[in-house]
């Protein structure tokens, strides 16, 4: 059984995650498929758009943050071809009141991503967020771990210290 | 429905540990349930959070069910299917039975961190 994670993170984007053994099956419908980015924590999973051509392997093995926007809004079907984990940063929904979806609302905002690969610092001149997504890097002098976050400030400066082991991600509103 | 596990013995060389499961609110304590060995090999052990999650998809379900299964039902507990237009009149002192649908998501649990 794949275990599926999700969390609204305000109106603007959503995180989630799947973690599966190999060989699991799935289909997400494409009025939820938001998904802009994926990150493949490890294995491997096979996406693909049904009854077309188009399908596209994300893996771990280069530990990139894969850009998945042609599958925005489509029907898609994935097949987990190793045990895998992966996380998803994902075009940010509206809710009303009641907590239903309001679809006529849904942020159709689109996002850049990438992979912080220097220590350094760095500005941010539009939204952004930065999200933790594996070791134990330092930012601002504060130690995060996997799934801290924030949205960071178009006024402040960002000391980023990746250590040894750290992987940041960060989105910006293009 | 919250489920418990309690692990009785971990084999390091097979990757297999013996697990007891139940369900939270079993009336019948955990340590007189039957105890079974379970491969890990196939569970994430790098977070405790998918570890556990992991093992109780894939291995408490089905137990907790088959533990339900075994269970009486209380006569007045006994069910019917229901099935066409629903009619709320016809249905008023009757007992419907149904499987519950079980949610396949779960809070991912991020962390706001003001930098």
């Amino acid at each position: 059984m794949t275990l599926k994670y999700v969390k609204k993170c305000g109106d603007s984007w959503i995180a989630c995650s799947a973690q599966a053994s190999k060989g699991e099956v799935g289909l997400e419908p494409g009025i939820d498929r938001r998904t802009l980015y994926q990150y493949v924590f490890y294995g491997s999973v096979k996406i693909a758009e049904p009854f077309s051509n188009s399908s596209k392997t994300l893996d771990a093995k280069n530990g990139k943050l894969v850009d998945v926007k042609e599958f925005l809004g489509k029907n898609v079907v994935y097949e987990f071809l190793e045990d895998t984990y992966v996380f998803g940063f994902n075009q940010g929904v509206s809710t009303e009141s009641d907590g239903q979806r309001d679809l006529d609302g849904d942020s159709t905002i689109d996002w850049s991503g990438k992979l912080i690969e220097k220590n350094g610092a760095i500005t941010v001149a539009k939204k952004s967020i930065l999200v933790c997504l594996d070791g134990s890097p330092v930012v601002n002098g504060k130690t995060l771990a996997r799934y801290d976050y924030d949205e960071l400030s178009t006024s402040k400066t960002y000391d980023i210290d990746l250590k040894t082991d750290g992987v940041l991600a960060l989105f910006t509103q293009v | 429905m919250k489920a418990i596990f309690k692990i009785e013995e971990h084999l390091p060389d097979t990757k297999q540990i013996s697990v007891k499961i139940c369900k939270a609110k079993s009336h019948k304590s955990i340590d007189d349930y039957t105890s079974k060995l379970i491969n890990y090999s196939d569970l994430d052990l790098s977070e405790s959070g998918l570890f556990v999650d992991g093992l109780l998809a894939r291995h408490g379900i089905n137990r907790i069910e088959s533990q339900e299964n075994k269970q009486p039902i209380l006569d007045s507990n006994k069910g019917e299917s229901i099935s066409g237009p629903v009619v709320l009149n016809d249905l008023v002192g009757k007992v419907i039975e149904s499987n519950t649908i079980v949610q396949s998501t779960s809070l991912l649990k991020m962390r706001r961190v003001e930098l």
